[in-house]
């Protein structure tokens, strides 16, 4: 038997057939379908399209043959790819190269056709070819078809190698946005990070520097002239002014993290609006100001100091921005299920481009708004963040040369809620699959007498909710049949159960991105690891007050 | 030497006052505004001019083009006091005549002998 030689080029053939990423993948309807017509054409009982790596002939496709390789040794296609066109042996007992090979002594194979498959390139990375257990040939028209199939399989070849490469370029740039993402999360969080513990460290200096010119200010180390006492007052004025930028920044940056804890409930609104007011009362008495209250009594859900917080703010800009004597009107207006809170001055107005700027970080900071009064740019966006967490609105209506007004709304409650003193039985939905975890969570909640139902996947929650909504829903982010993101969003797309308060938890800390996706209502999120501790029992107790004081409504 | 300081915080025109004044011998005279600072320096034909840069209204820049375009104040050397965040704009202005640029915070004890510097010939 004779062994075939190596191609001249057979390092090249190599590294071409490894680039098809061919060999041993299953089997494919096009390349069967090229060997099942070989067969039919040269009337076989076998045909085979063959790839011939290092040490083997691999089959590809394979019609009356069960193996699916053969060692290179026996190949006859070895053969075959040494030549540039078909290679016909009409009886392989005949030849001298084939008569002892084992696949004609022992499979009785006598008769071989087989067309190389070339590429482009000029390389050949196997055959197609065909076999019979008798000695023949082919006629004309089967060796033109059979070199027309074989053409066919390095097409065939081609596409398949075109479509791979494709995938795996997509493949590679969605690994490569996933890993932007993915940094530019990081970089997010390290900002963040940043930001916090800048602002903790600048304040402890400025807390000295603060106290040391409130003592000389206050003339007790040390009489002062009248030069001397303004340039301290200067130094004090300041040194205000920079502590309540550096406490702006902090408070933003844990709303803005979600590391606040709202304490909403039912309270009554005016009380509110009047503590804000009478905030700003001495600062705008300075301008000659006048502040107008419009207020009805109202009861809404929310956490008072917060909301003081952002009515100040408010009424600080409109105040900032007012002319000299002009008038600053706050209304509240109840509406169904909402109430709204608009503040209103006379000042300059907003041009419509600045207005959509305005709530983003900083925006006072923008070089394009030249009137920078003192603030940090910080407050809107807090504002922004305390009535998102509310499940409010914030926003602002303004025309150039005739005012702004700034308004907010958040959820109404009825007058009697505070009065009501029995508390609706609410029950908790846990929505996991985590068989441990849920374990130990209905024993958390039942210690605690809170009745609690489970569902472990996101259709079974959805069906649990549309049976009756409980008063809170506890919700794994990774379920196993629909993701958690959709059964948020099919939650608080129903009008029924939009307001129902849920408690998200992920294995993985949450974007900004995403945790925005998830806040369409009353939402706390957790990381899953932490939904085991007292963190977990007190966001569950949080949110079942609000519900129970929605129930009362 | 007469000094005009042009500043929208009075804190800032305050503590270079004093500073120009008690390390610097300098007379100064001060404006809120842009437009005040034309006004005073027309009227009042100082030495030369410290001017901010970020202003309500007319900013340093619209205020240094107006300088330039009056006959009685053109020849007023101005001298910026700025935010390093504006220091670009600083260049440009000196660029097209400004005679320097000071950066904000800046030294009280210094500042006169700075600006001194700047405006020898």
């Amino acid at each position: 038997m004779e062994i075939a030689s190596l191609p001249d080029n057979e390092r090249q053939r190599l590294a071409a057939l490894h680039r098809y990423g061919i060999l041993d993948t299953p089997p494919e309807d096009a390349f069967d379908e090229l060997a099942r017509l070989a067969s039919m054409i040269c009337a076989t009982p076998i045909a085979l399209i063959t790839l011939v790596d290092e040490t083997r002939q691999w089959f590809k496709a394979r019609v009356g043959v069960s193996v699916r390789e053969l060692s290179r040794e026996i190949a006859v296609c070895a053969h075959t790819i040494l030549g540039n066109d078909l290679l016909i042996i009409p009886d392989a007992l005949e030849d001298p190269r084939f008569a002892d090979n084992p696949l004609v002594v022992n499979t009785k194979l006598r008769f071989y056709a087989g067309v190389p498959l070339t590429t482009a390139d000029g390389v050949n990375l196997g055959t197609l070819c065909v076999m019979d257990h008798q000695p023949r040939t082919l006629d004309d028209a089967q060796k033109s078809a059979l070199r027309a199939l074989a053409r066919q399989a390095v097409g065939q070849l081609e596409l398949r190698k075109q479509i791979s490469e494709r995938a795996s370029a997509e493949e590679a740039l969605r690994k490569t946005e996933d890993r932007i993402a993915t940094i530019l999360d990081e970089v997010e969080q390290m900002k963040k990070e940043f930001v916090a513990s800048v602002s903790h460290e600048l304040r402890t200096p400025l807390t000295s520097i603060r106290g040391s010119l409130g003592l000389l200010a206050s003339g007790m180390v040390g009489e002062l002239n009248e030069e001397a006492t303004r340039v301290v007052g200067v130094a004090e004025r300041n040194s205000i002014r920079l502590m309540t930028l550096i406490n702006d920044l902090l408070d933003f940056e844990k709303l803005d993290n979600g590391k606040v804890q709202m304490n909403i409930r039912p309270i009554a609104l005016r009380p509110v609006v009047e503590q804000a007011v009478d905030a700003v009362r001495s600062v705008a008495a300075h301008d000659r100001i006048r502040v107008e209250l419009n207020v009805t009594d109202a009861m809404i859900f929310g956490d008072g100091s917060r909301l003081a917080q952002v009515i100040v703010n408010l009424l600080t800009n409109a105040v900032k921005y007012s002319h000299r004597g002009g008038v600053v009107t706050v209304t509240v207006q109840p509406a169904s299920s909402w109430v709204e809170v608009r503040v209103r001055d006379r000042g300059v107005g907003i041009p419509a481009q600045a207005q959509k700027k305005l709530f983003q970080h900083f925006s006072q900071i923008d070089a394009s708004d030249s009137r920078a009064k003192p603030g940090t740019g910080l407050g809107l966006a807090i504002c922004t963040a305390i009535i998102e967490q509310h499940g409010g609105e914030i926003g602002v209506e303004s025309v150039v040369g005739e005012g702004s007004t700034f308004w907010f709304r958040v959820r109404a409650a009825s007058e009697t809620a505070e009065r009501r003193p029995v508390l609706p039985d609410l029950d908790v939905l846990l929505l996991d699959d985590d068989a441990a975890l849920l374990e130990s969570l209905t024993a958390q909640l039942a210690a605690a007498g809170v009745p609690v139902r489970v569902a472990r996947s996101g259709e079974a929650g959805l069906a649990a909710v549309a049976e009756k909504a409980p008063g809170l829903i506890v919700l794994d982010l990774q379920l196993p049949d629909i993701d958690g993101f959709k059964v948020v969003s099919r939650l608080r797309n129903d009008p029924r159960r939009c307001d129902v308060p849920l408690l998200v938890y992920s294995t993985n800390e949450l974007t900004t991105a995403e945790r925005n996706r998830l806040q369409l209502g009353p939402t706390r999120f957790l990381k899953k690891s932490r939904a085991n501790d007292a963190e977990f029992r007190a966001a569950v107790g949080q949110l079942l007050d609000y519900s129970r004081g929605r129930e009362l409504t | 030497v007469k000094a005009l300081v042009v500043d929208d915080e009075e804190d800032v025109r305050f503590v270079a006052r004093l500073s120009l004044d008690r390390f610097g011998g300098m007379t100064v005279i001060e404006a809120s505004s842009g437009e005040e600072g034309v006004s005073r320096a027309k009227n009042e034909q100082p030495d030369f001019i410290l001017l901010d840069i970020m202003m309500p209204g007319m900013d340093g820049a619209a205020t240094f083009l107006e300088l330039q375009s009056g006959t009685d104040t053109a020849m007023i050397p101005i001298v910026f006091l700025t935010a390093k965040s504006m220091a670009a704009e600083a260049q440009r202005l000196i660029e097209l005549g400004a005679k320097g640029v000071l950066f904000k915070p800046f030294n009280p004890m210094t500042l006169a002998s700075e600006i001194t510097a700047i405006l020898r010939p």
